[in-house]
């Protein structure tokens, strides 16, 4: 049987980088004594994925995994099973089964919300910053990956963009494999400049699409609601 | 607040997760209950830290004692200390972010001489002053404890009290004194003489090393006639019930290793002649199986790791250990767990449950041979034979085993050039071997040998603690000539450790309190981890000999006299001083000594284990 689980990440584990994540909730499957489906071959492996990883220091309140087990069992008892042993920080908030069929929860992502607090910015120039972004055709952030430095425009993905409550903004950005946006590159776009170490990051919520609309990860297609 | 200012550092810093503390089984209390605060110290990063079994064993069983909470620390890495030092902030503790300087205890385990440094600059990080005359009331007490306890004088500057032996009953009771000592209005630094009357505990203010006009050492003297002139280690009354931790703490990092490990057993047998572990250990004491295996599942269903590692000075020396493994494979069998056994010996490889061990490939096969021909090994008493070793590399290729590590050290005492060569030797009839085993039975793969050749540094309490260490030009010498000989071999890769790294080594485990003034020199000119290679900075403690004006050849290079006095001989490990030299009068003759299951050799720990009600060593 194939589920999704909704957990958040607060608290100490919100350092935990997504590798190390993925270990932790091994050990909580262990720990509850779920019946884990493993893969085959030479090193097999609990059938685990995760819809998007997290920058390491973000925290967020809608976290999916995608998880096979090899027997059923009712989606409440995986919950309470869940919550008894999960480690600090990391609250799993809802269980449901998945169609076998169905994408993965990966392919599903079409965007997320984030709340952005920034620590030492004050409110008019980020609201300043904010309304300028909105009305920009492009907005030019530097992205590096390791290696090299480019210039991404990333106006496009920004489908809202709040500093009603600044200097704590809220943003819907696109995510996933068609077009995604890190936070970061929004807050260095506020900042006009670094964001490292000026701004707590949290998602608040995974989105993906149904019938033309944003919806929750869970409203998906293909997840069953019983 | 404190706990937001360290907070903010957080994205600042590599590994973030090491300064987070808040895993899976960390115990966090109520300060207002808590008569006795103790700060575990670990003077390396996290990942090594707690891959400590040590520090999970003695933080649980403080922790058990309802009015001591034992908190954990491990040294910061440098980017941290930068940003710590450069915002006035201090070292705190993992659970509850308290700056060391507050509690009780700041307790350290001394595992390796080269992290000296790293507990000089944690304590001073942690607000502490870092030489113990200067500390006063207000300041907690340094406790220090492990395999290095043995030899203390390097650090008697900076350690209030020294525990010798093992802890888990007696550092239950040194907190019990404690705080019986100030329930009755007693101060912390009058503490100390009530530690010096406890059982284990070395007090090195109480005592004064004397020294002879030409700079020799003299000796480690009481100054008041009622501290005992040599202090006993402590053993626990019972290995088999000792305190364990049902509950291990379930860190979020990777770390050097990252499982459950079981201590099979303590102390060792075999005499190697360079192994201070194989001697300060003693005597061996093991655990049941069913006792091991209850504690390998209790562990399993509260941490959800999915390794066991079976842990001891030489698990091919349980005396049930087939029988272990099958348990234990049995009882795992459904939820896919590993089981790893490293530390056995090359002729305790047997086919019967290496078979059960089918996961251990991955890791490839290490084996210590330690000296590259039969005379050398005699003189180490390192009784594993060529044909040994070739069975047990044949057993495991024809196994499906490709990948195999080579241990061995140069500058063992007698050594010559032949005996280097005879390292190279080894490793091409290894692959020999290899090339012999039948195709359809071995791996698809070619077959990859590293060998690793570590300096030997003579230790206290061993046979050798009277041999001079090899010159820094004679390490290099030998490492070039191996070298050399290795190349032409295919699949042997040569990896060799730093001489300079290991001179300091042998100044530092034979050193006296003169020494201890080479450490805080060194560390005020900012020597830190020295065990890591990109920070090991040798012109600095270069430079800290110079402006001490010690010697580091008369501590690493000298040849010790028979009756010559040592730093460490008012610490009584249960082995005496005669059986060690016989010892060694043995190794030049290249005579060898069994394993003393096989009957008592009378190393003295009998007399020591029967005084204190431990049952004699097992045979």
């Amino acid at each position: 049987m194939r589920i999704m689980i909704r957990f958040s990440k607060q608290e100490a584990i919100r350092y935990v980088s997504h590798l190390d994540l993925m270990r932790a909730a091994r050990r909580m499957f262990r720990r509850a004594n779920l019946p884990l489906a493993y893969s085959e071959g030479y090193h097999p492996h609990p059938i685990l994925s995760f819809a998007m990883a997290l920058p390491v220091g973000a925290a967020s309140q809608g976290e999916y995994m995608d998880l096979s087990l090899a027997e059923s069992m009712p989606c409440d008892e995986i919950l309470r099973r869940l919550q008894d042993v999960q480690p600090q920080g990391l609250s799993v908030t809802g269980v449901w089964i998945m169609e076998e069929e169905a994408p993965s929860q990966m392919a599903m992502v079409a965007a997320a919300k984030w709340r952005l607090l920034f620590l030492d910015a004050d409110r008019d120039s980020l609201q300043q910053a904010a309304a300028r972004i909105l009305q920009a055709e492009t907005v030019m952030v530097e992205k590096s990956n390791g290696k090299r430095i480019q210039q991404v425009d990333i106006r496009a993905g920004i489908r809202v963009l709040c500093a009603e409550k600044a200097p704590e903004i809220t943003a819907l950005l696109d995510a996933g494999s068609r077009n995604n946006i890190q936070p970061q590159s929004l807050a260095d776009a506020l900042l006009c400049g670094p964001s490292l170490g000026r701004v707590m990051v949290e998602r608040t919520a995974l989105y993906g699409i149904k019938d033309g609309e944003l919806v929750p990860l869970e409203n998906c297609d293909g997840v069953r609601h019983e | 607040m404190l706990k937001d200012q360290l907070e903010a550092l957080l994205p600042l810093v590599q590994k973030p997760a090491r300064y987070t503390g808040g895993e899976l089984n960390s115990v966090v209390k109520n300060p207002a209950q808590i008569k006795a605060r103790v700060a575990f110290c670990f003077a390396d990063v996290y990942e090594v830290g707690m891959s400590h079994l040590g520090l999970r064993i003695l933080y649980d069983c403080l922790n058990k004692m309802d009015k001591v909470w034992c908190e954990r620390v491990c040294a910061p890495w440098c980017d941290m200390e930068a940003l710590l030092r450069e915002r006035g902030l201090p070292l705190t503790t993992l659970e509850s972010k308290t700056p060391l300087h507050e509690l009780d205890f700041v307790a350290f385990t001394l595992q390796y001489e080269m992290s000296y440094t790293n507990i000089l600059n944690m304590l001073d990080l942690g607000g502490v002053p870092v030489l113990a005359c200067e500390r006063t009331d207000d300041y907690p007490l340094v406790l220090a404890g492990g395999p290095c306890a043995n030899h203390p004088e390097p650090l008697a500057d900076f350690v209030d009290i020294f525990s010798i032996g093992e802890g888990e009953e007696a550092l239950p009771e040194l907190m019990e004194a404690y705080m019986a000592h100030r329930a009755a209005g007693g101060s912390r630094r009058s503490f100390l003489e009530a530690a010096a009357r406890l059982k284990g505990f070395y007090v090195p203010s109480l005592y004064r090393p004397e020294y002879g006009e030409d700079g020799s050492f003299k000796g480690t003297f009481p100054i008041h006639s009622w501290v005992p002139e040599k202090i006993e280690k402590r053993l626990v009354a019972d290995f088999e019930t000792a305190s364990w931790p049902e509950k291990p703490i379930v860190p979020f990092l990777d770390l050097v290793h990252d499982r459950i490990t079981l201590e099979i057993f303590r102390g060792c047998s075999r005499g190697c002649r360079f192994c201070q572990a194989g001697m300060i250990y003693r005597p061996v004491r093991e655990r049941s199986v069913e006792t091991l295996v209850r504690q390998a599942m209790d562990n399993m269903a509260a941490s959800g790791y999915d390794e066991i590692s079976l842990s001891s000075l030489s698990t091919g020396d349980y005396s049930q250990l087939t029988e272990l493994i099958h348990q234990l494979v049995a009882r795992t069998k459904q939820c896919h767990t590993t089981i790893s056994l490293p530390s056995l010996r090359i002729d305790a490889y047997a086919k019967d449950y290496m078979t059960d061990l089918e996961n251990e490939r991955k890791a490839g096969l290490t084996l210590a041979p330690e000296a590259g021909t039969q005379r050398l090994r005699d003189v180490i008493n390192k009784n594993v034979t060529e044909q040994n070793l070739m069975e047990s590399v044949g057993d495991a290729f024809s196994s499906g085993w490709d990948r195999v590590k080579l241990y061995f050290m140069t500058g063992l005492p007698t050594e010559t050039e032949a005996d280097v060569l005879g390292i190279a030797d080894l490793a091409r009839k290894v692959t020999e071997v290899y090339r012999a085993t039948p195709r359809d039975q071995r791996s698809k793969k070619r077959l990859t040998v590293t060998v690793s050749t570590s300096v030997f540094v003579p230790k206290p309490f061993t046979p050798f603690q009277w041999c001079p260490q090899d010159t820094l030009d004679r390490v290099e010498e030998k490492q070039a000539l191996l070298r050399k000989a290795l190349k032409g071999i295919p699949g042997v890769t040569y990896n060799w450790h730093d001489g300079k790294l290991s001179r300091l080594e042998a100044v530092i485990a034979r050193g006296d309190r003169r020494v201890g003034r080479v450490i805080y020199r060194a560390w005020q000119l900012g020597a830190r981890f020295d065990g890591w290679s990109d920070q090991f900075k040798y012109d600095v403690w270069m430079q800290a000999f110079r402006d001490t004006g010690v010697n580091p050849d008369d501590y690493a290079a000298r040849a010790r006299r028979k009756d010559e006095p040592f730093p460490w001989d008012h610490i009584d490990v249960g082995v005496n001083r005669a059986f060690l030299w016989h010892e060694y009068e043995k190794a030049l003759k290249e005579q060898t000594t069994p394993d003393c299951r096989q009957g008592c050799q009378g190393c003295g720990m009998n007399r020591l284990a029967r005084q204190k009600g431990v049952s004699p060593c097992v045979s």
